[in-house]
């Protein structure tokens, strides 16, 4: 399957190097969004905004981590479904620990995203001194 | 990509949004199946988008787009339950929402659905055997999106199957070293299957273990190819969502993860000792089978809920032809031949494509990736198979249909299907393309192939087509309606302290689709056999004593006493309603459904 990447692959890069931990930043601020959204009931425009930034980085940090031989749409729908995991396993071990409000929940995004970021660092790093 | 794939590719766009826009508009608030109040337009149009879609796929270019149509196409296939019904189709799912709900609604349960108990081995059983898992899901996407959980778990699943689904489907195919158009069929064929289509358009626990189920399925096959760690991880990681979202599919992924491990040893071990490997082998099959029945059978250590034995007893009464029926093709040898052969086309082809490939892949190592993914292919139809067999022949109390192991089947069979049907159309192509001939100028073998690209076209089509009109059922029970909704809606909001509604069943699962199952703030009795009681006193001498009893049980300072035309006769609810108002109840001065919903209440002073 030839690799079109309409400039997405490109994008797709720039978030996986993260340098100086801006898209990790971009992860994060999503979920102080989301933990406003939640607090304030601002709106779900707001909500999904934010929602659809933590899942696109989050995805390609997991996709390029874990799945970095197949090509774009596969890595990426695969770091979704992976995101997805790691998002339903941290919810349900915070559900029954403590709940899932508001703060709770913010608790779980916050984990998985630290969780993409090191993921896609630790990596990344090792492939690195593959080649090396 | 050529001029003519964007054309189809921005028609079938086009379709696409319509089709969806039609089922929008189909939208009913009293309604017994999706089929009831359908545009007319609706099934034309879906068929000229299946047509679309089939000559797309055959066409050797823009694998991406077409996967990504696929993936939009089984979207618009599973979602028809979402759309089209009020509340999503009555049963398990809406039990579900209800729980979800609970555990959103307030934040007054904490540690999860069942996870209060005492007995240490019970609450974790609770916390893997009841819906949490979902529930989590549906939880955090809802407080992520600023979304109500009501939407987000009725359209869970329909997404996460319509994106997850095929795309697996795709790269297990390739993985089985199947060319990229059989790969994409194989994703197309996701809609073929209606237990696939049925499955995915729930939002249940089973029907999320389903994906993961999948993924497991396509890490197995990628960890016998490549031999690498990395698949053996996420064959494991998926194994365990799949066993937190349902115990069933959970299961089923650690016989498929047995199966692997014990073919990884048999091809390695297979040239030296071979009669060793065969026995290992053997012994892990029996296993991976056993883990099934076995693990319902010792259910009732764990939870009193369940009587699950082995028992000869589905089988008294039987004739023998009914018997060897009932083992080939299971509860189908009831259904109409024509849902039979619906239902059956789909796994039967994966089957003789599975078959072939064995027969065929004998010495062949890069045929369908290797002897030994097609021999893991077979040995987990096997096991699907035999534990269907079990379950629907030799066991009795089972607590869900046997006819969700079929599902695994499908789910098995989905490539080799993709493959056969390729394969036939491939081996037609290559007669047409041998004709040599002309008559008065006209090449037959134009004739012929044009005759033969219409006639797979409209096979293929009609095929995906009626998989998907027999996936969702043609009669049904009253869905719960809008204004069932409407009105409990409005007594939620209408309420300050804690009520109680005396209604029907269904007024208390549309109750707990908004405030919760059991909710002590807002309580809905008929969730309850005592509940159910009390409805039925009140249906026969509707009167304040029993709305009293009623607010008892919670403590409430309010009651309700809602009655539902539709669920009763017209004369019955005519008759109810006047006998609460000649006993003194007060009638509320809103009704529902034009007066099909009215509401006594009554407060404590």
């Amino acid at each position: 399957m030839r690799d079109q990447g309409f400039g997405f692959e490109s994008l797709e890069k720039l978030i996986a190097r993260d340098s100086k931990f801006s898209f990790t930043m971009v992860l994060f601020v999503a979920v102080l969004v989301i933990f406003l959204n939640g607090v304030l009931s601002l709106s779900f425009v707001v909500g999904v905004f934010a929602s659809v930034f933590y899942f696109f980085v989050g995805a390609a940090f997991l996709g390029r981590a874990f799945f970095g031989d197949e090509v774009l749409l596969v890595r990426f729908l695969f770091g979704g479904l992976v995101l997805l995991v790691f998002l339903g396993l941290v919810g349900w071990v915070v559900m029954i620990v403590n709940g899932l409000d508001v703060w709770m929940v913010t608790l779980a995004l916050f984990v998985v995203a630290v969780g993409c970021s090191l993921s896609n660092r630790v990596v990344r790093r090792r492939v690195r001194r593959e080649v090396a | 990509m050529s001029k003519r794939l964007v054309f189809g590719g921005l028609v079938f766009l086009f379709l696409v949004f319509f089709s969806l826009y039609l089922l929008v508009i189909s939208r009913a608030g009293e309604t017994h199946t999706v089929w009831e109040f359908m545009n007319p337009l609706f099934m034309p149009v879906f068929l000229a988008l299946t047509l679309i879609l089939a000559a797309m796929v055959f066409s050797p270019e823009g694998v991406r787009v077409k996967l990504v149509f696929v993936m939009l196409y089984c979207f618009v296939s599973v979602s028809f339950f979402a759309v089209v019904f009020p509340a999503g189709t009555l049963g398990s799912q809406q039990s579900v929402l209800g729980i979800t709900q609970r555990l959103f609604f307030d934040g007054s349960v904490l540690h999860g659905w069942g996870g209060n108990v005492g007995d240490v081995f019970l609450r974790a059983y609770n916390w893997l055997s009841k819906p949490n898992f979902q529930s989590a899901f549906t939880m955090v996407f809802a407080r992520m999106f600023g979304v109500d959980v009501f939407w987000v778990h009725l359209f869970l699943l329909p997404v996460l199957w319509g994106v997850f689904v095929p795309l697996i489907a795709f790269l297990v195919a390739r993985t089985l070293k199947l060319s990229d158009r059989v790969a994409v069929l194989s994703g197309f064929f996701a809609s073929a299957f209606p237990l696939l289509v049925f499955s995915g358009s729930i939002s249940v626990p089973s029907s999320l273990g389903y994906v993961f189920f999948f993924g497991t399925l396509l890490f197995c096959l990628r960890y016998l190819v490549s031999g690498r760690s990395a698949a053996l991880w996420w064959m494991v990681v998926l194994a365990f969502a799949s066993f937190v979202s349902h115990f069933l599919t959970g299961i089923l992924s650690v016989g498929f993860i047995v199966l692997v491990l014990a073919l990884r040893r048999y091809e390695r071990e297979k040239a030296g000792s071979g009669f060793v490997a065969r026995y290992f082998l053997a012994v892990s099959f029996v296993v991976a089978v056993s883990l099934l029945p076995l693990a319902l059978r010792f259910l009732q250590l764990v939870s009193v809920e369940f009587e699950v034995d082995f028992s000869l007893s589905n089988l008294q009464g039987l004739s023998v032809p009914e018997v060897v029926g009932l083992f080939f093709f299971g509860e189908y040898v009831n259904y109409s031949p024509w849902y039979a052969l619906i239902n059956l086309a789909g796994p039967l082809l994966g089957l003789a494509g599975v078959v072939y490939a064995l027969l065929v892949s004998r010495g062949r190592d890069s045929f369908f990736g290797g002897r030994g993914v097609v021999l893991f292919l077979f040995l987990g139809f096997l096991v699907t198979f035999v534990d269907y067999t079990v379950l629907n022949m030799f066991m009795v109390n089972v607590p869900f249909s046997p006819r969700r192991v079929w599902v695994f089947m499908d789910l098995t069979l989905l490539p080799s299907a993709a493959f056969a049907v390729f394969g036939m159309v491939g081996f037609a192509w290559n007669k047409v393309s041998g004709v040599n001939v002309k008559l008065s100028g006209f090449s037959v073998r134009r004739v012929l192939s044009g005759g033969l690209g219409v006639l797979m076209l409209i096979l293929l089509g009609g095929w995906i087509v009626a998989s998907v009109f027999s996936a969702y059922p043609s009669f049904g029970p009253l869905q719960i309606t809008s204004y069932e909704l409407d009105a409990v809606r409005y007594l939620e909001t209408a309420s300050t302290g804690n009520y109680v509604v005396i209604g029907d069943q269904f007024v208390s699962l549309a109750g707990a689709m908004v405030v919760g199952v059991a909710n002590p703030r807002a309580f809905y009795v008929s969730s309850s056999a005592f509940g159910l009681e009390l409805f039925n006193e009140m249906k026969a001498n509707p009167s304040v004593d029993v709305m009293v009893v009623a607010m008892s049980y919670t403590n409430a300072s309010v009651a309700y006493f809602v009655v539902d035309k539709p669920r009763l006769d017209a004369g019955e609810f005519d008759r109810v309603v006047s006998a609460a108002l000649n006993n003194g109840l007060q009638m509320l001065p809103v009704s529902f459904g034009d007066g099909k919903v009215v509401i006594f209440r009554y407060e404590r002073l």
